[in-house]
């Protein structure tokens, strides 16, 4: 049993990665108004104050982040730095300072999205967005040190949240969340780095 | 003929660019300190006023855009932050605002670079910045307007820039900057939307 801690544990995706890794860890969760701790991802005094109160830690996985979705042609220099300052930098915050406060062979898994390599209309930020954070973890895996590991699950859209996306995303074929957190639990408990585990 | 702005235009890959497409076009030089127009591509403001002066354009083209070299564990959330606000979002800007001042027809070619998929040491932010380039030209090609086409080249390290950058990419094949020239004609003088032509 390792300790884990997912920060955006209430989540739709949170909530079923923290049932997922109850399983067989213990389980410690972070949300920006929900959870053990509290954490604003996007502030990385905040990120290093969660670290210091969570104690050692082997693996961190983080399902949070805003994006900023909306048609291009009106798209200002304010809207795409939504997710630029939240889901990209918010998660490279947590990876920058995880990569110090993890126990050795512990492992940091991000969250990216399914319209990575499938773009939507009004996604220029998000489909941005998450190659960004697919192309950090390629790039930190040759990096990291004490055996510490990095990945990323691409969810599609889930099953659960289907209809609250579903203009965005006709067409595509939702996921359960049950299927998504098992890809958590794949860079968890599994021996890659620097991979993007698609669930789609 | 077509009316070419070419961002960075000072540059190693740039001079190869305006030499490609000066061939058959007339070219615009655009630079932070050099050209026939100055911008700071990471300031909305600068980048819109540059399209007020220089008006309607049937291509626009950069080769410009900093990143942050060294090494994940001493890596800091603010030098992280330069190539997201340099490469990552100055492009974005440039496209964001040219996609009103393009003619019918026009087009938006970017620059990423093999770093997004083959990692080096201290190459992090970069690979970050390059993939998340990609991924906005894919997301933002769906929704070009009037035929507008917008994609990115990604080159390997050039011949011209191994004194410079050789040591972080050993036994990595290098291409004469001419090469990668052929990539953005490619890109302006094509007929394809959402790619990434690779140096490489």
């Amino acid at each position: 049993m390792r300790t884990v801690l997912v920060i955006g544990g209430s989540g739709t995706i949170g909530s079923a990665v923290v049932q997922e890794l109850g399983k067989r860890h213990r389980v410690i969760t972070a949300g920006r108004s929900s959870g053990d701790h509290r954490v604003a991802i996007e502030d990385i005094a905040s990120v290093r104050a969660l670290f210091a109160q969570a104690g050692r830690v082997d693996h961190v996985v983080v399902a949070a982040g805003a994006l900023h979705v909306g048609p291009l042609e009106q798209m200002t220099h304010e809207q795409f730095c939504v997710g630029l300052d939240s889901k990209l930098m918010g998660q490279v915050n947590v990876a920058l300072v995880a990569q110090h406060a993890l126990n050795d062979g512990g492992s940091i898994t991000l969250t990216s999205g399914v319209d990575a390599h499938n773009p939507l209309r009004g996604c220029a930020n998000t489909v941005t967005v998450n190659n960004g954070i697919e192309g950090f973890a390629r790039g930190a895996s040759v990096e990291l040190q004490r055996g510490l590991r990095i990945n990323v699950v691409n969810p599609s859209l889930l099953e659960e949240s289907a209809e609250k996306f579903e203009s965005l995303f006709h067409g595509f074929e939702p996921v359960p969340a049950s299927r998504v957190a098992r890809a958590y639990s794949r860079c968890v408990d599994g021996a890659e780095s620097g991979k993007t585990y698609r669930a789609w | 003929m077509k009316k070419i702005i070419v961002i960075g235009a000072s540059g190693t890959i740039g001079k190869g660019i305006v030499e490609q497409l000066g061939l058959r076009h007339e070219v615009i030089t655009v630079g932070r300190n050099s050209g026939q127009f100055q911008v700071k591509i990471e300031d909305p403001a600068s980048v819109q006023a540059l399209f007020e002066k220089v008006g309607k354009v049937d291509g626009v083209v950069v080769a410009a855009g900093d990143a942050h070299f060294g090494a994940l564990q001493e890596m800091t959330a603010e030098q992280f932050q330069i190539g997201l606000n340099s490469k990552l979002m100055g492009q974005v800007n440039v496209a964001l605002a040219a996609q009103k001042y393009l003619n019918d027809g026009g087009s938006i070619t970017l620059t990423s670079g093999s770093l997004s998929h083959n990692p080096i040491r201290y190459g992090v932010n970069a690979t970050t910045v390059n993939a998340a380039v990609d991924g906005f030209v894919r997301g933002a090609a769906v929704e070009m307007p009037r035929g507008l086409r917008i994609n990115s080249v990604s080159p390997t390290l050039v011949d011209e820039s191994v004194e410079t950058y050789g040591p972080y990419f050993y036994g990595m094949e290098t291409v004469p900057v001419k090469r990668a020239a052929l990539a953005y004609s490619r890109s302006v003088e094509g007929a394809e939307n959402g790619k990434t032509y690779r140096v490489w």
